[in-house]
């Protein structure tokens, strides 16, 4: 396993610049449960390094009192340990610059990536998975949990390219992140899928009374039989939670990780409760309802925007009343979508901002959270507060692209997003900057 | 009297159920292969009222996985409730929405199939049936 080190603050903003930090305000921000360099390391991430410190700065004593030097070191789980992903990005690398591969289709990449990924993956006990060239919905990839495989874009991938020798060395290190950040996912559900078998274990070993005398009995009776049974209602019960295949949930069954184990399961105990968990809401909501919300009104918004400068230019009062009755249709539309906004922000945005600003003790990621959710009600506020026409259309299209990015932002935060992208950025960085070997002498 | 898409559905499940099921025998059962990527099977399906269907194997041998099918005419939620029963919901990803799940009995005594429907709008032209053992 390689350890790093966190980053001084200042460098954490030089690697991702955020967006503004003041939008935190005194009044939303809680008191964090603990400080701890996780708990920084993520905040810094996530809502930046001015919010963050501002949030330290309120707990009574200072980061350094509270916290032990020797856990400022975090370990790298799984893919996420560079040295794994640098073992994948080595045999890519060393494929993708074999004269010999030079006229191979791009689409040849992917099983030599996939392999090597599933390769570590075996090593960590998850079970692998599989590419599914589909479309992926229009993105890059996606994991999909329900069937194990990997959805796939691989057209927008290589763009028509024909070669690999023709594919830029962007082009391969794309590719890289978006296998190795999927196959994270991957992991990560199988690691909830351990934990929830760990949770089922650890209740069967708290039970008392007549449960605990008939598993006893079943136990003496046929230890082979009630082994097989208690795998059987496990892998059911992962299965029914997570809706993840009944062979993956019974490999799970089989590999339980215990709770409050240490910084794996403390990581799978985070994906649980936002997928599924206590925090599963507001994951639904930003990429469910507020996503299909706001979506479609960035096109139109500038549209609008497009449509009153043409006004502006038109020379006669014809052109002018026409693109006047366009404006208009097109302000009719938007007013319309924008109900489905309000109606996100007045229920589940509310019920979640509620929620969350009760907490006692917020965790760093519900934290982030609660400060997503004060930021775009800010946004979706100052949208009310507009009478859409000509004069306002700019305004209006600056406000929804804050919302689309402050929701966007959101997204990247869930914690399964922010570690999956950490995970993938890392293999692709590797690629990028891992050198041709110098050709072997006579 | 042409097959329902509720039938096709159903029949689809109990050829993907069964046992011995192996990808490329499952695939020649519903129609014709015309592409292989990778391991995955595209058919040009003999069903009336489907236009395409994906056979995916499992990860790590020829038992198929899962099934995806694409629908001529879009078929609604309440069809699929109607025919299946109520669903759990399960949540979205980032480019992939909440779907909505069916578990149902074949006539296989193995596994038992779940039908997946996207949940972003009432009703959808793409189903996926996924081949669950039976613990």
């Amino acid at each position: 396993m390689k350890q790093s080190v966190q980053k001084p603050l200042s460098k954490q903003a030089e690697h991702k610049p955020r967006t503004d930090t003041d939008n935190i305000q005194s009044d939303f921000a809680p008191e964090l449960e603990a400080v701890t360099p996780q708990n920084i390391h993520y905040l810094q991430r996530t809502i930046g390094n001015q919010a963050t410190l501002k949030l330290v700065q309120r707990q009574q004593n200072p980061v350094h009192q509270r916290t032990n030097k020797s856990t400022i070191q975090r370990v790298e789980t799984g893919l996420r340990d560079s040295g794994t992903s640098s073992g994948v990005v080595n045999i890519v690398h060393a494929f993708a610059n074999d004269a010999a591969n030079a006229d191979k289709h791009p689409r040849e990449l992917l099983p030599i990536i996939m392999n090597a990924i599933n390769a570590e993956l075996t090593k960590i006990e998850v079970p692998p998975t599989r590419i599914e060239e589909n479309g992926a919905g229009g993105a890059n990839g996606t994991f999909s949990f329900r069937t194990w495989v990997i959805n796939l874009n691989s057209e927008r991938k290589f763009r028509g390219k024909t070669k690999i020798s023709e594919l830029s060395k962007g082009e391969i290190a794309s590719t890289v992140r978006t296998l190795y950040h999927e196959s994270r996912h991957c992991e990560q559900w199988f690691r909830v899928a351990r934990l929830l078998a760990g949770q089922h274990v650890a209740r069967q070993q708290a039970a008392s009374g007549m449960e605990a005398l008939m598993d006893m009995i079943e136990s003496a009776m046929n230890p082979a039989l009630k082994v097989l049974k208690d795998i059987a209602e496990i892998a059911t019960d992962i299965n029914k939670r997570t809706k993840i295949p009944m062979n993956i949930s019974m490999i799970a069954a089989t590999k339980p990780l215990e709770p409050d184990s240490g910084q794996a399961s403390e990581e799978a105990n985070e994906w649980l409760q936002s997928i599924y968990g206590s925090n599963r809401t507001y994951r639904n909501m930003m990429l469910g309802s507020l996503k299909r919300a706001v979506k479609p009104l960035t096109t139109p918004t500038r549209e609008l925007v497009n449509l009153v400068k043409l006004k502006e230019k038109a020379s006669t009062d014809h052109d002018k009343e026409q693109t006047q009755l366009e404006i208009d249709n097109l302000i009719m539309n938007i007013n319309a979508l924008l109900e489905h906004v309000y109606a996100v922000r007045d229920s589940t945005l509310q019920a979640e901002f509620d929620r969350l600003s009760a907490l006692g003790s917020p965790s760093a990621v519900e934290t982030t959270m609660l400060t997503h959710i004060t930021n775009i009600n800010g946004f979706i506020d100052q949208i009310k507060a507009i009478s859409l026409d000509a004069s306002t259309a700019q305004s209006m299209k600056t406000l929804v692209g804050q919302l689309a990015g402050e929701r966007y932002q959101a997204y990247h935060d869930l914690p399964e997003e922010d570690d999956a992208h950490e995970t993938g950025d890392t293999a692709q960085d590797q690629y990028r900057s891992a050198t041709v070997p110098a050709p072997a002498g006579p | 009297m042409p097959q329902t898409i509720i039938q096709i559905v159903r029949e689809i499940s109990d050829s993907l159920t069964q046992s011995t099921a192996q990808t490329r025998n499952l695939a020649e059962k519903l129609g014709t292969i015309y592409e292989k990527i990778f391991d995955q099977l595209q058919v040009t399906p003999k069903f009336e009222g489907i236009t395409a269907i994906t056979v995916m194997p499992q990860a790590t041998s020829d038992e198929p996985s899962h099934i995806r099918i694409r629908l001529a005419k879009a078929i609604t939620l309440n069809e699929l409730v109607t025919a299946f029963g109520n669903y759990d919901e399960s949540p979205p990803m980032a480019n992939e929405p909440a779907h909505a799940i069916f578990e149902f009995k074949t006539t296989s005594t193995t596994h038992r199939a779940t039908l997946m429907a996207p949940l972003d709008s009432d009703s959808t032209t793409t189903l996926t049936i996924r081949r669950d053992m039976i613990p």
